[in-house]
């Protein structure tokens, strides 16, 4: 009996320990605003040469983004007829042609102001609703997260109740289905080479 | 005896009458009497407006379900739509459920896209990814009248 309640004592000790660990783990939306402020902090330094700053706010923002996961969720029923060697050369690609196209854009930010407004928890996914308040209108953009241990990761971005995945899935299956995954890969790089080239002064194109 | 004939076949005539009775108004009616090939899932959206319960849920243009329910979540003031279908369709955890509109101002239906997880949506569950119906008028006047 005595044996009993202790192990009981114990138990209530473990799962008490387990539940504080769990609660001092930052949320999805905590996590979320650490990355944007991080990014915000960047951008505000002005010092920093325009190779540096690329770099490091690549580094951030690619710490927080699951490019996998957006990448599985992007091909679908494709991404499982993929060979590994095909997927991971998609998720190379598919990585390099956003950061190409968005980083500009990020970095013609000129302090908008970002409201991060609710979180939304089930299970393993979460999705953090923000307000980006710009001079002319207000742009509803919700992450959609998954955990991958403490860390939550982003999948999708949904600006205006528009889902990127979604977005990208309909065009990519498309070329998926007339070109097959090999003429998918070999445009995408294409269209990466054509955008060294050129150079990119911030206006995001069709990958 | 051949009276007992006469009322047996009258019966009979009587019964099936009934029968078709009976199965035309469950027909017409739409009412699920056995459900047995059918399941449902919930999806969560910020906005459902214009969508009415009975419109059809699709999976590249093809019917594979209906919308069941429309109700208002008390806390999240979210909409939750119910959605029965076909239980021959298995939808994968990452599908994404859309509200469309078919033709410029036609009306509201659910679009699912396939995903490629191998996690499948059980009966009862529930589909994550949502996007909800986008407003045009909310669209135009946004992105028209308040720039500056």
């Amino acid at each position: 009996m005595l044996f009993l309640k202790r192990f009981l004592g114990l138990f209530t000790g473990v799962v008490l320990l387990a539940s504080t660990a769990a609660v001092a783990a930052p949320g999805p939306l905590d996590q979320a605003r650490a990355t944007v402020d991080a990014v915000m902090a960047i951008l505000k330094e002005s010092n920093l040469e325009k190779q540096v700053r690329r770099e490091r706010l690549s580094a951030t923002i690619r710490a927080r983004f699951d490019f996998a996961e957006m990448s599985q969720r992007i091909l679908a029923l494709h991404w499982k007829n993929a060979s590994d060697q095909q997927r991971d050369r998609f998720v190379a690609l598919f990585s390099d042609l956003l950061e190409r196209n968005y980083i500009g854009r990020i970095e013609s930010y000129t302090n908008e102001k970002i409201d991060f407004v609710k979180e939304r928890v089930q299970g393993n996914r979460a999705a953090v609703d923000t307000l980006i308040m710009t001079k002319s209108a207000e742009i509803p953009i919700s992450y959609r997260m998954v955990q991958k241990g403490a860390e939550w990761m982003v999948y999708d971005v949904v600006i205006e109740s528009v889902s990127f995945v979604n977005n990208y899935r309909s065009s990519y299956g498309e070329i998926l289905k007339n070109e097959g995954f090999d003429g998918l890969l070999a445009r995408m790089s294409e269209k990466l080479a054509d955008l060294e080239k050129n150079g990119n002064n911030g206006k995001p194109t069709e990958p | 005896m051949n009276r007992l004939n006469v009322e047996v076949a009258v019966g009979i005539f009587l019964v099936a009458g009934f029968l078709c009775f009976a199965w035309l108004s469950v027909k017409l009616g739409n009412v699920d009497l056995f459900g047995g090939n059918e399941y449902t899932v919930k999806a969560n959206f910020s906005s459902v407006s214009g969508l009415k319960e009975g419109a059809p849920v699709e999976i590249a243009g093809v019917k594979i379900g209906k919308v069941s329910r429309i109700h208002l979540q008390e806390k999240t003031y979210e909409a939750e739509v119910e959605l029965t279908l076909d239980r021959v369709v298995k939808l994968q955890e990452d599908s994404i459920a859309s509200i469309r509109t078919s033709g410029i101002i036609g009306d509201r239906y659910v679009s699912i896209s396939p995903g490629g997880s191998e996690e499948i949506i059980q009966a009862g569950g529930s589909i994550f990814e949502t996007e909800s119906a986008i407003n045009l008028e909310e669209l135009v006047s946004k992105y028209v009248f308040e720039k500056k």
